[in-house]
């Protein structure tokens, strides 16, 4: 599968609220995250550092919300086509998202939260951060046209000196199995014109996504936001995890359901993450 | 007796044209599926696989003796007997404040406007109520206000309140039906009953309890049972506010076979899971049933 066009996923911040609070520039490591979402957070006010989602019915906010981390320290979830996470970069992920978690930081509600209440939050400014599709970017402005908001790549611990990761979600184009080769030849016509730089970039353009091509150069038309997402786009690594794996949901749910214990006190973080691993391993490897 | 049996056969051949199409219908859209679902649910899984091979009790096995199933029976449990018994509380008491003789109109508005939880859709019932009950959303807010509640608390998000919270929006949606149930079955109480107790001297608790609730009883019963076999199985509700969650604290027997079903893709456990629950709500129809039939 190739991807047409693609999303990623960065940390979207509001600049006002950041600025409110004596910051000019998004955090770039853990650590500066967590020291600017405690000045912006005042609960009297309903105003939080982040807003999570780990809503059991879609359970995306596992990609998003914890994996985005997980990879910005360096750590894939899925190692040699096994599973990867009972490693120290997952107890200290999952760690550092309960402390913010137990320390009030989090807009309440993370375990029943659906992502478009997480927009929602975002775009009323009752968080500074969230970590979402840049498809949304659209759809933030289009609700609240004044909010004066930014994108960056998800921060990693202050120690990471790697590249910066992303999570990235693309409207994917194949040839079917089951085309004779006659058809496979066609189709394949059909893909190369669809990927070819010039096309690659139009589609981009007009669908305010990234390019399926890396060597196209879309013109977003000046857009601030577009550019800084490209730029994402091509330095980041980027992950499409369990893409493919007829379990995903279950996978993403059997984590979520382990980090709803965690945040609700009942195992610590080294728990959790060895519970995921445990299911993750029946489930992929189909060990008892 | 030999006669009467051929009598009877002569009947029914003539009464079988008429109740032909129905009993075709039947068969073709219940029987045949629950047999299907019941034989599905003794091979190792279907639909996602080209073979099935038979695997007997395996998948029910399973169930039984998986940690998931105790905790989603108990908490369907609760949440059944909970509805039901607020639905009835709570319908008893709008019905006899609408079977009031006051002004037609101001009735008939008020009929209308109790009644709208029940013609929401399960899918606008949970929006709306997310909203309602969101930490930063306007419950919280009138409890802040009141000085009731000092923080912006997650009720769907925390699995202490999640279950009470869940059953709480049940019983506003499901309240109308034995209301109106109800409500019929009061304007069905002969006049005479309550004048015969008025002259004997009792006052309105009496007349409640002697009169209103014996009178009432055959319907309380069979749209008590009816209610609960509907709760006991509902999904919609409960997957669009918390999805089982947080945890497995609003696991429910129908959110548990969604999950094997669709993001596990166990079809024939799902199956067995699903003639469990039909085991159990076919012990509440009994129930319904043997209730209709001494009625009659």
């Amino acid at each position: 599968m190739l991807p047409v066009v693609s999303f990623v996923y960065p940390l979207f911040y509001n600049i006002d609220m950041l600025e409110e609070a004596g910051y000019d520039s998004p955090p770039e490591t853990r650590e500066e995250f967590r020291e600017m979402a405690e000045a912006v957070t005042n609960a009297d006010e309903g105003r939080y550092g982040w807003s999570i989602m780990l809503d059991l019915g879609q359970p995306t906010g596992v990609p998003t919300d914890i994996f985005g981390w997980y990879w910005n320290a360096g750590y894939d979830v899925m190692e040699d086509g096994q599973p990867n996470l009972d490693t120290t970069g997952m107890v200290e992920t999952l760690q550092f998202i309960n402390d913010l978690q137990q320390d009030g930081l989090i807009v309440p509600g993370a375990l029943s939260r659906s992502e478009p209440e997480k927009l929602e939050e975002f775009v009323n400014e009752r968080t500074a951060f969230m970590v979402s599709s840049t498809a949304h970017i659209a759809m933030i402005r289009d609700r609240n046209p004044d909010l004066n908001f930014g994108i960056a790549p998800v921060p990693g611990p202050s120690d990471y000196d790697g590249p910066p990761a992303s999570r990235v979600v693309g409207w994917d184009i194949g040839i079917s199995g089951g085309a004779s080769e006659a058809e496979a030849d066609a189709a394949w016509k059909v893909i190369e014109y669809i990927m070819g730089p010039d096309v690659s970039a139009f589609i981009a353009e007009n669908a305010n996504a990234l390019p399926g091509n890396l060597t196209a150069s879309p013109d977003f038309g000046g857009s601030e936001m577009h550019e800084s997402a490209y730029s994402i786009y091509q330095e980041a690594d980027l992950y499409s995890p369990l893409v493919g794996l007829p379990d995903t949901q279950d996978l993403q749910r059997l984590f979520a359901e382990e980090v709803h214990a965690l945040f609700e006190g009942e195992q610590t973080a080294e728990e959790t993450a060895a519970a995921a691993q445990e299911h993750w391993n029946s489930i992929i490897l189909g060990d008892d | 007796m030999h006669r009467f049996n051929r009598l009877t056969w002569r009947q029914t051949s003539r009464s079988l044209p008429f109740i032909g199409p129905a009993m075709v219908l039947l068969l073709v859209l219940m029987l045949y599926p629950m047999i299907s679902v019941i034989i599905n649910s003794t091979v190792d899984n279907y639909i996602v696989v080209d073979d099935s091979n038979w695997v007997g009790l395996e998948h029910y096995r399973t169930i039984l003796s998986g940690s998931v199933f105790p905790r989603a029976f108990f908490n369907t449990s609760v949440f059944t007997v909970f509805s039901v018994a607020f639905h009835l509380v709570v319908g008893f008491i709008f019905a006899q404040l609408l079977n009031y003789p006051i002004n037609r109109r101001v009735q008939s508005l008020f009929r209308v406007i109790l009644i709208l939880p029940w013609i929401f859709t399960a899918a606008v019932v949970a929006v709306g109520w997310r909203l309602l009950l969101n930490p930063l959303g306007i419950v919280n807010y009138v409890l802040q206000s009141m000085g009731l509640l000092t923080s912006y608390f997650p009720w769907f998000g925390a699995s202490e309140t999640a279950l009470g919270a869940l059953i709480v929006v049940n019983i506003w949606r499901g309240y109308p039906f034995i209301m109106v149930s109800l409500l019929a079955g009061l304007q069905g109480i002969p006049k005479v009953l309550y004048e015969a107790a008025e002259i004997d001297g009792a006052n309105v608790r009496q007349r409640l309890l002697h009169v209103t609730i014996p009178q009432l009883m055959p319907v309380i019963l069979s749209i008590g049972l009816l209610d609960a076999i509907w709760t006991f199985r509902l999904f919609p509700l409960v997957w669009l506010t918390t999805g089982g969650g947080p945890g497995r604290s609003t696991e429910t027997l129908s959110t548990y076979t969604y999950k094997i079903a669709f993001n596990r893709y166990e079809f024939a456990e799902a199956a067995a899971m699903a003639v469990i629950i039909l085991v159990c709500t076919m012990l509440l129809s009994v129930l319904y049933i043997r209730r209709q039939r001494m009625i009659q």
